[in-house]
């Protein structure tokens, strides 16, 4: 045999097959694998985030069983306990809520509506407008409707004295027919009624966040990711693709600032969905939280192999040639974040920034502020998750059709 | 480059080990219980004839020179285009789903994904035979004179690059009227990455059909193309020119009247008939030119027929309608 064909004959065996090039922007030229993303971010993440989440809802429903003695809630010490713990439990919730947005982690069993429903009547889509119009109008409330209103009052209750002054909410028309429908009571029962109220979302959602986690995930993954790893990441696409567009722009950005809002104008500032829908600093703080989320949800966690991390839909992007989307997703998230020190900068309330918004003069800066040119850096923040919702909308779902449908080898026969 | 770009271990490419081993177990087992011909013997297989011999040495040299050109221009290119369409299509063309419900799309688009690809394979390979200028580049292919596991990628890189365009099409195809229909991403069950159906097929001895065993799947043959089948195509008996272009299923070949069984007694010979080898040789550097010279040489052919039909014969029916 000649040398030249020997050596020939070595590097077509071992070398040169059907390679795809990495992006220089790649991370890691590890091999992607969906599920090992998927249950390092259960893993390393979620369950993590549910723990946290739910020992605070462990210490809420310690102080709340007080409720069935007859002293309910008698001392400032334990409402100022449950006030710090549910604070704690919404922001860890936050972080997660990316992900339960298409049910990406539960796969269906329980998606983020879900978890709200319990909570709200509707989850997200129905807001306290309606309920306020069947009160106004005198309707008979339904139990989901008690319900909805029920959780507002809690955290108006819980926040009252956490929030700004100026917040929409306590001083609206919806909050005085809330505290005459429910409140209008003598202070022991009123007392009593928030506390039965606060154990009874606290164990409902101490009940539905263990089911998320306790429900068969991993065994549900590993038998779907055999017929198609795809399935995953469409889930993963989905949660990402609703929670920027519905959750973030529309209705935590855009709504309050009146850009596009046609359920709940500004003006009409008696109907925020709940307490982190207004313009409180708790609010702003919630926004931020869920952009981590999301965030994190998108870059996976840099988690060792023996973790099962290996990088996140950033990775994947990069190694199946489309490592362009993912820089631009990694500077719009550069930019939001970086919005956020600007807005938190401004030494203003967020209600007084949002409410300074409205004027004809100041629409008109709203339209013109570019993350360039942040003149009014809550309006630059919507063009800038307005721009990363298309481009996760298009650009992002360009790439992984490509990616995934990745028809390789098969030149000849 | 991931480490996907090594062949004996990236599953997308027919010379993943497994497939290399199945094929040999099935090749042992072809030979030792079917026993379809005394001549067929399994140390063939490693005969100093078999894979010594200047094909195979064509057949090394053409798959190095495919790979750095798909690499670095092919892939690269056919992902930036498939992707700028893809986003092109989704930026204009805003459409609810047809259909919400997609928890039967999987297998669905499995089935579509299959029957669509090799559709399109098929009318490539057809279009590749019966076009002349095309034959000139995939004759390439059919110049092996012997038929191995690495002769898959023995191909012009001219049509490296027609088969890059027939999975851009395919991929657009498929990719955005499921996009459009059930809202979801193109996908199918996968086995290691690949397509289920095409991890069978070359496991149950893809590689088979570059081989010299006529495997064959008997009344199966109807549908699916066996290798036997396969090797009928590579034959140099002109009985068996243009037949069974088909790379899974044979129905393709029966609706367009190329559809032939095997036999396994034939003693076949693979490579080009005379008339197509007299201007190939077994030069590697030549090969790859011979297409463009045949063209250069048509071309200028029709270009001196037209000048003669044109100028020279029409002045001369000129001339004589003058003399008239």
């Amino acid at each position: 045999m000649k040398y030249s064909h020997f050596f020939l004959f070595v590097i077509t065996i071992i070398g040169c097959g059907d390679a795809k090039l990495t992006d220089t922007s790649s991370v890691s030229t590890k091999n992607f694998s969906s599920i090992k993303y998927i249950e390092s971010l259960h893993k390393n993440h979620f369950l993590v985030q549910v723990d946290h989440v739910l020992d605070s809802v462990d210490a809420i429903r310690k102080e709340t069983s007080l409720c069935n003695s007859k002293k309910g809630l008698t001392t400032k010490v334990s409402t100022k306990l449950i006030q710090a713990k549910w604070k704690m439990a919404m922001s860890d919730f936050h972080l997660i809520a990316p992900f339960l947005s298409s049910g990406v982690l539960s796969f269906d069993t329980v998606t983020e509506n879900a978890v709200l429903d319990k909570l709200y009547r509707g989850g997200f889509g129905t807001s306290l407008c309606e309920v306020q119009s069947k009160l106004s109008g005198g309707s008979v409330l339904t139990d989901g409707d008690k319900r909805l209103l029920g959780f507002n009052v809690l955290e108006i209750l819980i926040f009252k004295d956490l929030v700004s002054e100026n917040n929409c909410l306590l001083g609206s028309d919806n909050y005085n027919r809330i505290e005459n429908w429910l409140l209008n009571k003598s202070l022991e029962s009123k007392t009593r009624e928030v506390c039965a109220l606060t154990d009874a979302v606290a164990e409902k959602l101490e009940e539905t966040l263990i089911k998320t986690t306790l429900n068969s995930f991993l065994d549900d993954l590993q038998s779907r990711n055999i017929l198609s790893s795809a399935f995953v990441l469409q889930k993963l696409y989905d949660s990402i693709s609703v929670f920027s567009k519905n959750t973030l722009l529309v209705k935590k950005i855009n709504q309050p600032l009146g850009i596009d809002s046609k359920l709940c104008p500004f003006e009409n500032s008696t109907c925020p969905f709940s307490v982190e829908h207004v313009y409180s600093d708790y609010g702003l703080q919630a926004l931020k939280e869920n952009f981590l989320g999301l965030q994190i949800l998108l870059e996976g966690l840099s988690a060792s192999d023996e973790d099962g991390g290996n990088g996140g839909l950033y990775q994947y992007l990069s190694v199946n040639n489309q490592g362009a989307v993912a820089l631009d997703l990694k500077i719009l998230f550069d930019k939001i974040f970086k919005m956020f020190i600007l807005i938190e900068d401004q030494e203003m309330v967020y209600f007084d920034m949002v409410e300074n918004i409205n004027g004809a003069e100041q629409k008109l800066k709203c339209t013109e502020s570019t993350f360039e040119n942040p003149i009014v850096p809550l309006c630059a923040l919507s063009k800038v998750t307005e721009e990363l919702s298309k481009v996760i909308d298009i650009d992002l779902k360009a790439a992984l059709a490509v990616s995934l449908t990745n028809i390789v080898d098969g030149d000849g026969d | 480059m991931n480490i996907e770009a090594f062949y004996s271990i990236n599953a997308e490419s027919r010379l993943f080990w497994p497939y290399i081993v199945s094929s040999f177990f099935l090749a042992v087992l072809f030979v030792k219980i079917i026993k379809p011909s005394k001549k067929i013997k399994i140390l063939h297989l490693f005969s100093k004839k078999y894979w010594l011999n200047s094909s195979l040495l064509i057949d090394f040299k053409i798959l190095v020179f495919n790979k750095f050109l798909k690499i670095f221009v092919i892939l690269p290119f056919e992902g930036i285009l498939i992707f700028k369409f893809t986003k092109l299509s989704f930026t204009f063309l805003k459409v609810e789903p047809l259909f919400t419900d997609t928890s039967y799309s999987l297998l669905l688009m499995s089935f579509i994904y299959l029957f669509v690809d090799d559709a399109f394979k098929f009318l490539q390979h057809y279009m590749m035979h019966k076009i002349p200028f095309l034959w000139n580049f995939h004759r390439v292919h059919h110049s092996a004179s012997t038929l191995n596991p690495f002769t898959l990628y023995r191909l012009h890189p001219v049509e490296l690059f027609l088969a890059s365009m027939r999975r851009i099409l395919v991929t657009l195809i498929l990719s955005l009227s499921v996009m459009f229909v059930f809202g979801e991403f193109l996908t199918f069950p996968k086995i290691m990455g690949v397509h289920g159906f095409y991890f069978l097929f070359n496991l149950i001895g893809g590689n088979l059909r570059h081989s010299h065993l006529p495997v064959s799947f008997s009344f199966l043959e109807h549908i699916f193309i066996s290798p036997a089948q396969h090797q009928i195509h590579h034959s140099k008996d002109p009985e068996d020119f243009n037949k069974n272009f088909g790379v899974c299923f044979s129905f393709w070949d029966k609706i367009c009247g190329s559809f032939k069984r095997s036999e396994i007694d034939r003693n076949l010979k693979f490579g080009l008939s005379y008339s197509d080898r007299k201007d190939l040789n077994s030069n590697f550097e030549f090969l790859l030119l011979s297409p463009f010279f045949s063209f250069l040489k048509n071309l200028r052919f029709i270009i001196l027929k037209n000048f003669i039909s044109k100028c020279i014969l029409k002045d001369s029916f000129t001339r004589k309608g003058a003399i008239k």
